[in-house]
């Protein structure tokens, strides 16, 4: 836990649905600037150990060190002061309904005081600028593309600027052609440095852009490794059917 | 013949079908006014081919019916209470209406269109009573009351407690002496009855006096009425007073003194020039009479502002307290706080629910600010916004569950407590799709008002009752007060969906 370039600790978290075992006894060091990549099939619990990492779920067992504290022993009250720092984006984006695209990127930052709201407005219209969707500021979230909003849900996401972000299945709500507008925007965060963990079916994108692949089966990580290791010298059983059943596509 | 022909055969049957019934309704409403022609009441003996109306369960009753079978009339028609038998009077609809003496002089002062008719129908005389063997007092207790009703006591009596233009009540001397003790059942006036607690009346005024003359100090029993001649008949107390009618039953039991007082029941009829105008009463003049006419209007007009002020104020009320034990429900759903006020607000919707508002309304105002001097209309406020905060908690409750789990799951991970996510997405979320069952409670509630003439407040509709109790007309002001709450709400409705056309605007 000295070492200065581990953003996040995970030992032994497990989670149970009453007798029904989800995950068992995982363990993870999350350094700076990697970004994770998390591959399984469906059901195997690749969503609940993400979104374990913020506490939207509770674990069974184990513990989370994140900036020099333990998450699972934290109360409500602290917990919520922490969560931003650990930006989570969803399969669904979850946007605010009732705000606009900027309103939705301001809001939490003013209300924290990282920005004044003069200074959020700028910093939301140069961000929408960057990924071109300036001359939607002003719209509400249901008049966008499931893209553009994934996007503006991204920008919402880092204007907390947090130390990790999980993405957990960004792109699976997606129609196909706006997949990699997304994408591309998670490849300039990543080489812009950002910490991330993706949960994710793009293999290209797994293999592309992270650093660490990781394969969840039979409730734990079964396997892991650089993307060579994994997609061009998969050692488990498992992983090979896997990964034969998404070529075959 | 084809199938184009049949269809053709059946629409127009549907059509006549729809005229004939038409005709028919029409028809009937032309009979029903028809039915008006007047039979004119100028002796006891023209009541059995007129059309009589008597109020329900009275002696008045049993009176009108013994007399009409025993003549082989139809019988009287029966009304719920005299106001209503009179008001059918007025309309043409009954020929006479009988009733007792003093309720019928009232009926006539306030009624220009209403006259006696010159006899009475029946006379009934009450008188106190005795245990049996005890004549000599029964003779004294005659020669006083002899004396009362000779030197104008009695008429002294009589205006002071049924025409109110006396002032006379009895001092009793004795102070001292043994007691006389008299059963009563104080709920007849103006007999006998209770006033400032303590039993008054004619009656009691007497035995006062009677227990005076005897040297005696009274001692006045209260009982239920069935008890009183059993209690006399068994010596238990030395006489009751409450308006016994002479029957040869009861005289089998107990002695009965002489008369204390008659009671008439009197024959009410519509005046010559009421039945000439009876027949040709203009609408105009209806509207004049109705509204215009000792300024009746302000009667509805009055009676609309406070229906608007007890809505509104309901209304407010019942939506911030709704609102916020909706959230309080709602967040410790999401995060396990508030265990005990979620129990109590769960414990509170259902009696609210499960209970009638007019008797939540009564027992708040009867029960719980039984010793508090408090306006009415705060008391309305109070019973109907509660009655609504409760249905309002759970409208918005549904509007807030609603909201996709992943609005609260995004709050979350943007670091955002639980009351600011409510303030900032859920709630304004929430009312949006909740804006049409709100609107419902709203309507729901303006109507509910109308029962707060149960405690006395004159809103609109108590308003438009005590127009139709005053011209003995129920068309025109029921009419009337119909129109005004369809205009209320109307206007509600339309600024309702005004309020959503523009909230959709923002979003597609």
């Amino acid at each position: 836990m000295n070492d200065n370039n581990v953003v996040m600790q995970i030992e032994g978290l497990c989670k149970t649905y009453g007798s029904h075992e989800v995950l068992k006894n995982i363990s993870l060091t999350i350094n700076k600037g990697d970004v994770i990549a998390i591959i399984g099939p469906s059901g195997c619990g690749k969503s609940t150990f993400i979104r374990m990492l913020n506490l939207l779920e509770r674990p069974t067992s184990g513990k989370i060190y994140f900036d020099g504290m333990e998450l699972t022993s934290l109360p409500q009250n602290t917990l919520i002061d922490i969560t931003p720092k650990i930006g989570m984006v969803f399969q669904q984006f979850n946007l605010f309904q009732n705000l606009t695209v900027k309103q939705n990127i301001t809001l939490s930052p003013v209300l924290h005081n990282i920005y004044t709201r003069k200074e959020a407005d700028e910093w939301a219209m140069q961000m929408l600028e960057r990924v071109g969707l300036a001359e939607h500021a002003d719209k509400y979230p249901s008049q966008l593309s499931g893209g553009q909003q994934q996007r503006v849900s991204i920008i919402r996401t880092i204007a907390m600027k947090p130390s990790i972000v999980l993405f957990d299945e960004p792109t699976s709500a997606l129609d196909p052609e706006m997949v990699n507008e997304v994408l591309s925007m998670m490849k300039e965060l990543a080489d812009d440095g950002m910490t991330m963990v993706v949960v994710t079916h793009e293999m290209k994108f797994a293999q592309k852009v992270s650093n660490r692949v990781l394969f969840f089966d039979n409730k734990n990580i079964q396997e892991q490794g650089t993307p060579d290791d994994i997609f061009n010298h998969p050692k488990d059983q498992r992983l090979r059917e896997f990964l034969n059943q998404i070529h075959s596509k | 013949m084809n199938t184009h022909n049949m269809e053709k055969w059946r629409s127009l049957l549907h059509v006549t079908g729809f005229i004939a019934l038409f005709a028919a309704s029409l028809f009937s409403l032309t009979a029903c006014n028809s039915e008006n022609t007047v039979n004119r009441v100028e002796s006891i003996k023209d009541l059995c081919h007129a059309r009589v109306g008597v109020q329900i369960g009275t002696t008045t009753e049993i009176a009108i019916n013994d007399y009409l079978t025993q003549n082989k009339c139809p019988m009287a028609e029966r009304y719920n209470n005299s106001p209503d038998a009179i008001a059918a009077l007025n309309q043409g609809k009954l020929d006479a209406v009988v009733l007792d003496e003093l309720p019928a002089k009232k009926f006539v002062s306030d009624n220009a269109n209403l006259q006696i008719l010159n006899t009475p129908f029946n006379t009934e005389s009450y008188a106190a009573i005795l245990p049996k063997g005890q004549e000599k007092l029964l003779n004294e207790f005659n020669s006083i009351i002899d004396e009362i009703v000779k030197d104008g006591t009695y008429e002294k009596l009589y205006d002071t407690y049924v025409t109110k233009t006396g002032n006379y009540h009895y001092t009793p001397t004795t102070t001292e002496g043994p007691e006389l003790i008299i059963a009563t059942s104080p709920d007849f006036p103006p007999y006998e009855f209770y006033q400032n607690n303590e039993i008054t009346g004619i009656e009691m005024e007497m035995a006062a006096i009677i227990a005076d003359r005897l040297h005696m100090k009274l001692k006045i029993e209260s009982m239920e009425f069935d008890g009183i001649i059993n209690a006399v008949s068994t010596g238990k107390v030395h006489a009751g007073f409450s308006g016994f009618s002479k029957t040869e039953e009861r005289a089998k039991v107990i002695n009965f003194t002489h008369d204390i007082c008659t009671s008439r029941i009197l024959v009410v009829i519509p005046t010559e020039k009421a039945l000439m105008s009876m027949q040709n009463q203009s609408f105009k003049d209806k509207l004049y009479n109705n509204f215009v006419k000792e300024d009746r209007w302000k009667l509805l007009f009055n009676g609309l502002c406070v229906t608007l002020v007890i809505s509104a104020f309901a209304a407010l009320l019942g939506l911030c307290g709704g609102t916020v034990m909706a959230i309080i429900r709602v967040l410790h759903l999401k995060t396990g706080r508030f265990r005990i006020l979620n129990l109590l607000i769960k414990l509170y919707v259902n009696i609210i629910r499960g209970t009638p508002v007019m008797v939540q309304l009564l027992i708040i105002y009867y029960v719980i600010f039984a010793s508090v001097d408090i306006n009415k209309v705060l008391v309305a406020i109070i019973a109907f916004g509660l009655n609504s905060m409760a249905y309002t908690t759970e409208i918005i409750r549904s509007g807030m569950l609603a909201i996709p789990a992943g609005q609260f799951e995004a709050g979350y991970s943007l670091g955002l407590r639980p009351f600011t996510v409510m303030k900032h997405i859920i709630i304004p979320q929430a009312f949006k799709n909740v804006l049409p069952a709100l609107a419902n409670e709203g309507i729901s509630l303006i109507k509910e008002t109308s029962i707060c003439g149960y405690i006395g407040l004159m809103d609109l509709t108590r308003g438009g009752v005590v127009i139709r109790n005053t011209t003995f007309e129920a068309f025109l002001p029921l009419l009337a007060v119909a129109l005004i709450y369809l205009l209320i709400i109307g206007t509600l409705s339309a600024g309702v969906a005004h309020l959503e056309r523009r909230m959709k605007k923002n979003e597609r």
